[in-house]
C-alpha cells in the first residue's frame, strides 16, 4: 500500500485519508522558495474533502500561493458511504469546497482521458504561474469496489452494471479514436505483459532481513 | 562566561541557524510582527524577512504537514506550535507522517524537521494551557524528543536538533524563559542522547527534566543539611535517552528518584523507572521512587494549582523515602 | 444446607486456637478450599479452609482465643436461618485428653506417637499476619555473595525491610553501623524516660513457657574449636559445582550434613526426653533456628543424614522463605531431633544455647574467626569456629556428648571423613 518512489516524484500513497495533502502543500511552499518551476500534486477522494487536513491545506495553500494541484477524483463513494451520507453538498458540486478558500477550481468529465490530460496541463500552468495552487475535480465513476474482493453489498447492482457498460473510460477513448481491434489488441496485451512481469517480479522476491525492520527509523 | 537568559539562548540558535542556512525558516503563529507569544522569535522578522519568518492560520495540522513537506523537498522549517496543548491537534501529521516517511519509504525520504513547543504550570494557565506531553512522542518510534533545562543546554541542544535529519519534538519551559544562565562565547552545539550531571551525590540520583531540575538542585541542598548527599541527573535528551549514563549513576548511588512536572502515571519518570530497575537492580537499596503532577487536569485556582504541581519539597520527600529507615 | 464452621484440630494436642483475622467477610461467597480465616495456634499462624460451598452467613467469633471445635461461623445457602446454629458452643469439644494419654504411653519408634503427647516441639511459629522480612535486590547480592543467610539479618529499611547497610554490618561484625545517610525519620524515636511495654503475642508466651521448661533440665555444655578451613573449602567447592538455578549452599548447609552423620553414628544423641523416657529417633531431623521479627522459629530439616548438601540447601532456603511470610505449616516445625542454632553471622564467638525440649542436645556454632592456634606444638593461624553442645543429662552422659562432639569436630575438619 505505502508505495514510494522518490526519483519519479513519489512522495507515497497515504493510508491516512487526506493525510498526505498537507505535506504536498509544504512540498509546494519548497519549491517555492527555491525558486524550482515544480509542482506538487496531491489525489485523494470526496471523502478525503471533509477530512481537517484538506480544509487547513487548501487554506494555507492557496493564503501562500504554492505550486500545489489538488485533485478531487469524486467518484461519489467514500469506501462503502455515498456522498448523500457524507457531504451536505450535491456530489457534483463538492469542487465548490475551492471557491471557500479562493481557490482556482478546475472541473471536467473525469471519463474524458483527453479532457482530464488538457485539464491537467491547465493546472500545471496556473500553479506554476505564482496565480496560486488549483483544485482539479475530477467527476469519475468506481467501477469496481473499494479493495479486491469487495462485494459491495452496499451498492445497487444495477447501476453498478450500468456504469461498467457506459463509463469505462479506455472503451471511450477507443472507441473515440475509432482503433481498429488488432491495434487495440497488441496495445492491451503489451500493458497486460507489462503488468504480469511485474507481478511475477514480485511475488518472486525474497523476504526482507527481519532487522531490517530498524534500519530506517531514524536518519 | 555571558550571562544569558534561556529564552535569548533560544533565539541565539534559531538566529545562527537562519543565518548559516538558507534552507531553514519558521513557521508558527504570531511569530513575526508580534515575535512570538513567549516573545521567543522577537527581532527575527526584521532579520530575516517575511518569507524566512511566517506567521500562520492557526491550522497546527496543516502548519506541521506543510513544514513535514518542505523537510521532505530537503529544507530545514522550525515549527512553533504556541502551546504544547496544541501539539496535540498536529498529532496526526506528526506520528502518522513525520514519524512514519523514512520507514515506509525505505530509507528514500528523511524529514528533518524542528518542532518547538512550550509547557508549564505555575501562572494558572488552566488545563488546556500548561499540560506536559513529553511521555506521549517518546512513545513513538522515528521521532526525537528533546528536553533542556538551562540556557547553554537550550542552546546547543536546538542547534543540533535542527541540524539533525530527523523530526525532532523540541520542548522548552515556560517559567525556565527568564532564567539566567552561563553560556560559552561561541555557540557549542551539545550532542543528543548525552545526559548532564548537574550535581554529583553518593546517596541518591534525582533524575530531572525541565523545571523539576532546577527542583532538585533546591532540594539537593536542603537534603545535604541533613548528611544525604543527591546527585541531580539531567537525561536532557529524552529520545534517545542516555540509559548508559543514568543506570551508572544509580548503580553508584544505589537509590532512585525520577522527578518531572508531567502527571506521574505513565509519565517519562515510569520508563526510566523501568530502565533503572532492569540495569541496576542488584545495585538497588530501595524502591524506585517517582516525582511528578498528581493524576488531575491542571486547576485553575492558585491553591489548588500549587498543590497538584510537583515542587522542591516532593523531590526532598521523595530523597527522604529512598534513605528512611524503619 | 447449612454448615457450622468449628475450630479445627490442626495437630494432636492443639486444645484452642487464636483467630487472627478472617478473610472474609459476612455475605461473601466461599468456595470449598478457599482461605476463611487466618488462625494462630502454639506452632504456626496458618490459613484455614472453607470446608463447603456456599454463603459465608454468619461469623459468630471474629477473633480471638477460642477452644478446638467451637463453632466460629456458618455457611450455608444464601438467606438461610441460622440462628439456631452455634448453641453447641460452650460444651466441650471432643476431648483431647484420651487420645492423648494414649498416645502417651506408647513406646518409641513411630515418629508420628512419638510427637503425639507434647503439644509443641519448637519455639515460636511467625505471628499474626504473616509479615515477611524483606529485602532489597542489594542487600540480597551482597547477602548472596557473601554467604550469609539473610533470614537472620534484622532490617532496618521501612517495614523492616533488610538493606545494604544491615547486611554489611552483619558481614563485618560491626555492631556500629558505618556512617549512613542520617535520616530524618518521620516519628522520633520516644524520649528517654518512657518505658515502652510491648505485650508478649500468644506466640511469645508460649516461647517463654516452653523454654522456662527446658531451663528445668539438668543441662551440661561442651565445647570445642574445630578448624574450619576444609569445612569452608567444602563449601566454596560446592558453590564451584553448582548448577543452573540451584540455591547456593552455605557453610551452615554443609554443618548440618555432617552433623546428621554424626547424630547417626551417636544414636543417644538424636533423641527426645520426655516423660521420664528416652525416644531415640531413626533419622536425623534437624532444626536450624531462623530469626523472624516475630520470633524465633526452628523449622525443621528432615532426614537429614540421607539428603545431599544440595538438597539440604535447597529445603533449607524454602524453609526461611516460608518462616518470613508467615507460611509454615505445622509440619514443617515438628519431629527435629536435634537444633543447630548459628549467631556467627552476627559476630558471635560461642555462646550457650538453651534446649529445645523435647529434643535432648542443641548446638550452638558460633563464626568463623582467623585464630591462632597451637597444632604440634607449633602457632598457626587459621580460620576457627567455636561449637557448644548443650545436653540434658537426664538423658545423655558427659562421655556420650563428648564423643558426639569429638566426632562431629572431626567430620567438620575433614569432611570426607562422613562419607
Amino acid at each position: 500500500m505505502h508505495l514510494y518512489d522518490v526519483e519519479v516524484g513519489l512522495l507515497g500513497a497515504n493510508a491516512v485519508v487526506a493525510g498526505g495533502i498537507p505535506g504536498i502543500v509544504g512540498s509546494a511552499l519548497a519549491f517555492q522558495f527555491k525558486g524550482e518551476q515544480r509542482v506538487a500534486v496531491a489525489f485523494f477522494g470526496d471523502g478525503a474533502t471533509n477530512a481537517g487536513t484538506f480544509h487547513e491545506s487548501l487554506n494555507l495553500g492557496q493564503l501562500w500561493k504554492v505550486p500545489a494541484v489538488f485533485v478531487l477524483e469524486n467518484n461519489g463513494w467514500a469506501e462503502s458511504t455515498p456522498a448523500v451520507q457524507h457531504s451536505p453538498l450535491p456530489v457534483d458540486e463538492l469542487g465548490k469546497r475551492a471557491l471557500a478558500y479562493g481557490m482556482k477550481l478546475i472541473e471536467v468529465d473525469g471519463q474524458d482521458v483527453e479532457l482530464v490530460y488538457l485539464a491537467a496541463l491547465a493546472s500545471r500552468e496556473h500553479a506554476l504561474s505564482g496565480k496560486g495552487p488549483v483544485l482539479l475535480h475530477l467527476r469519475t465513476h468506481r467501477l469496481t469496489g473499494h479493495y479486491v474482493g469487495d462485494p459491495q453489498v452496499y451498492r445497487d447492482k444495477e447501476e453498478l452494471k450500468r456504469e461498467r457498460e457506459t463509463k469505462d473510460p479506455i472503451e471511450l477513448l477507443r472507441s473515440r479514436l475509432e482503433l481498429p481491434d488488432e491495434e487495440f489488441a497488441a496495445i492491451d496485451s503489451e500493458v497486460t505483459a507489462e503488468v504480469e512481469a511485474a507481478v511475477e517480479f514480485a511475488k518472486a522476491g525474497t523476504d526482507p532481513d527481519p532487522e531490517d525492520a530498524l534500519k530506517w527509523v531514524y536518519a | 562566561m555571558p550571562e544569558v537568559t534561556y529564552r535569548e539562548a533560544v533565539r541565539d540558535a534559531l538566529s545562527r541557524a537562519l543565518r548559516e542556512d538558507e534552507g531553514v525558516f519558521l513557521m508558527g503563529e504570531d511569530i513575526a510582527e508580534m515575535g512570538g507569544s513567549m516573545a521567543v522569535t522577537q527581532g527575527l522578522l526584521e532579520e530575516f524577512g517575511a518569507k524566512r519568518i511566517r506567521n500562520t492560520p492557526i491550522s497546527e495540522m496543516a502548519i506541521v504537514g506543510t513544514a513535514i513537506g518542505a523537510a521532505m523537498q530537503g529544507m530545514r522549517p522550525i515549527v512553533e506550535i504556541m502551546y504544547e496543548d496544541f501539539l496535540t491537534l498536529s498529532m496526526e501529521q506528526l506520528v502518522n507522517q513525520a514519524a512514519k516517511h523514512r520507514t515506509m519509504s525505505g530509507g528514500q525520504l528523511k524529514v528533518p524537521l524542528t518542532i518547538r513547543t512550550q509547557g508549564g504550570a505555575g501562572w494558572s494557565p488552566g488545563a488546556q494551557h500548561a499540560q506536559q506531553l513529553e511521555a506521549w512522542f517518546v512513545h513513538v518510534p522515528g521521532l526525537k524528543v528533546v528536553f533542556a533545562s538551562t540556557p547553554e543546554d537550550v542552546r546547543g541542544l536546538l542547534w543540533t536538533a535542527i541540524h539533525d535529519d530527523n523530526p525532532v519534538v523540541f520542548f522548552e519551559h515556560r517559567t525556565l524563559y527568564p532564567v539566567k544562565g552561563e553560556v560559552p562565547d561561541e555557540l557549542e552545539p551539545i550532542p543528543l542522547g548525552k545526559a548532564r550531571i548537574h550535581r554529583e551525590g553518593t546517596d541518591v540520583t534525582v533524575i530531572a527534566t525541565g523545571r523539576l531540575v532546577h527542583e532538585a538542585l533546591q532540594a539537593a541542598e536542603e537534603a545535604e543539611k541533613d548528611g544525604i548527599s543527591v546527585e541531580v541527573v539531567d537525561p536532557r535528551t529524552l529520545l534517545p535517552l542516555d540509559e548508559e549514563a543514568i543506570v551508572a549513576s544509580v548503580r553508584k548511588t544505589t537509590r532512585c528518584v525520577t522527578a518531572h512536572e508531567a502527571v506521574t502515571r505513565a509519565g517519562f519518570g515510569a520508563e526510566l523507572a523501568a530502565i533503572v530497575q532492569h540495569g541496576a537492580f542488584d545495585w538497588l537499596d530501595a524502591p524506585i521512587e517517582r516525582v511528578g503532577a498528581r493524576f488531575a487536569p491542571l486547576p485553575f485556582a492558585p491553591v489548588m494549582e500549587q498543590w497538584v504541581v510537583p515542587h522542591a519539597a516532593d523531590v526532598l520527600d521523595a530523597v527522604r523515602r529512598t534513605v528512611a529507615r524503619a | 444446607m447449612a454448615v457450622e464452621v468449628k475450630l479445627p484440630r490442626l495437630g494432636q494436642g492443639m486444645e484452642a486456637g487464636t483467630i487472627v483475622r478472617w478473610l472474609k467477610s459476612e455475605g461473601d461467597a466461599v468456595a470449598k478450599g478457599e482461605p476463611l480465616y487466618e488462625l494462630d495456634t502454639d506452632k504456626v499462624t496458618q490459613e484455614v479452609e472453607a470446608d463447603a460451598d456456599g454463603v459465608l452467613l454468619k461469623i459468630m467469633i471474629s477473633d480471638g482465643e477460642v477452644d478446638v471445635g467451637t463453632t466460629v461461623g456458618v455457611i450455608g445457602a444464601e438467606g438461610e436461618d441460622v440462628s439456631g446454629l452455634g448453641d453447641g458452643n460452650g460444651a466441650s469439644p471432643q476431648p483431647p485428653a484420651a487420645e492423648t494419654s494414649a498416645a502417651k504411653d506408647e513406646p518409641s519408634g513411630a515418629p508420628a506417637e512419638a510427637t503425639a503427647p507434647v503439644e509443641a516441639a519448637a519455639p515460636a511459629p511467625p505471628a499474626a499476619g504473616g509479615e515477611r522480612v524483606k529485602a532489597s535486590p542489594l542487600a540480597r547480592r551482597i547477602a548472596r555473595e557473601r554467604g550469609l543467610d539473610l533470614s537472620s539479618i534484622a532490617g532496618t529499611g521501612p517495614e523492616g525491610r533488610v538493606i545494604a547497610e544491615d547486611v554489611e554490618r552483619a558481614a563485618d561484625g560491626a555492631p556500629a553501623a558505618p556512617p549512613a545517610p542520617a535520616v530524618a525519620a518521620p516519628a522520633p524515636p520516644a524520649p528517654p524516660g518512657e518505658v515502652e511495654v510491648v505485650e508478649l503475642t500468644s506466640v511469645r508466651r508460649t516461647i517463654a513457657r516452653r523454654l522456662t521448661e527446658a531451663w528445668e533440665a539438668p543441662v551440661f555444655q561442651l565445647s570445642v574449636t574445630v578448624d574450619a578451613s576444609e569445612l569452608s573449602a567444602t563449601r566454596e567447592r560446592m558453590v564451584g559445582l553448582m548448577r543452573e538455578g540451584e540455591v547456593k549452599p552455605t557453610v551452615n548447609d554443609v554443618l548440618t550434613r555432617l552433623t546428621a552423620a554424626a547424630l547417626m553414628r551417636h544414636r543417644a544423641v538424636n533423641a527426645h526426653f520426655v516423660e521420664g523416657r528416652i525416644h531415640r529417633w531413626p533419622g536425623a531431623n534437624i532444626g536450624i533456628a531462623v530469626a523472624t521479627p516475630n520470633g524465633l522459629v526452628v523449622p525443621v530439616i528432615r532426614g537429614a543424614e540421607r539428603s545431599s548438601v544440595q538438597e539440604i540447601a535447597a529445603v533449607r532456603a524454602d524453609l526461611v522463605a516460608r518462616a518470613r511470610d508467615g507460611k509454615l505449616q505445622l509440619a514443617d516445625l515438628e519431629d527435629g531431633t536435634f537444633t543447630i542454632s548459628n549467631l556467627g553471622m552476627y559476630g558471635i564467638e560461642q555462646f550457650v544455647a538453651v534446649l529445645n525440649p523435647p529434643q535432648v542436645a542443641i548446638l550452638a556454632v558460633g563464626s568463623i574467626e582467623d585464630r591462632p592456634r597451637v597444632e604440634g606444638g607449633e602457632l598457626v593461624v587459621s580460620p576457627t569456629m567455636s561449637m557448644t553442645l548443650t545436653c540434658d543429662h537426664r538423658a545423655i552422659d558427659g562421655s556420650e556428648g563428648a564423643e558426639f562432639l569429638r566426632d562431629l569436630k572431626a567430620l567438620v575438619e575433614s569432611p570426607a571423613l562422613a562419607l
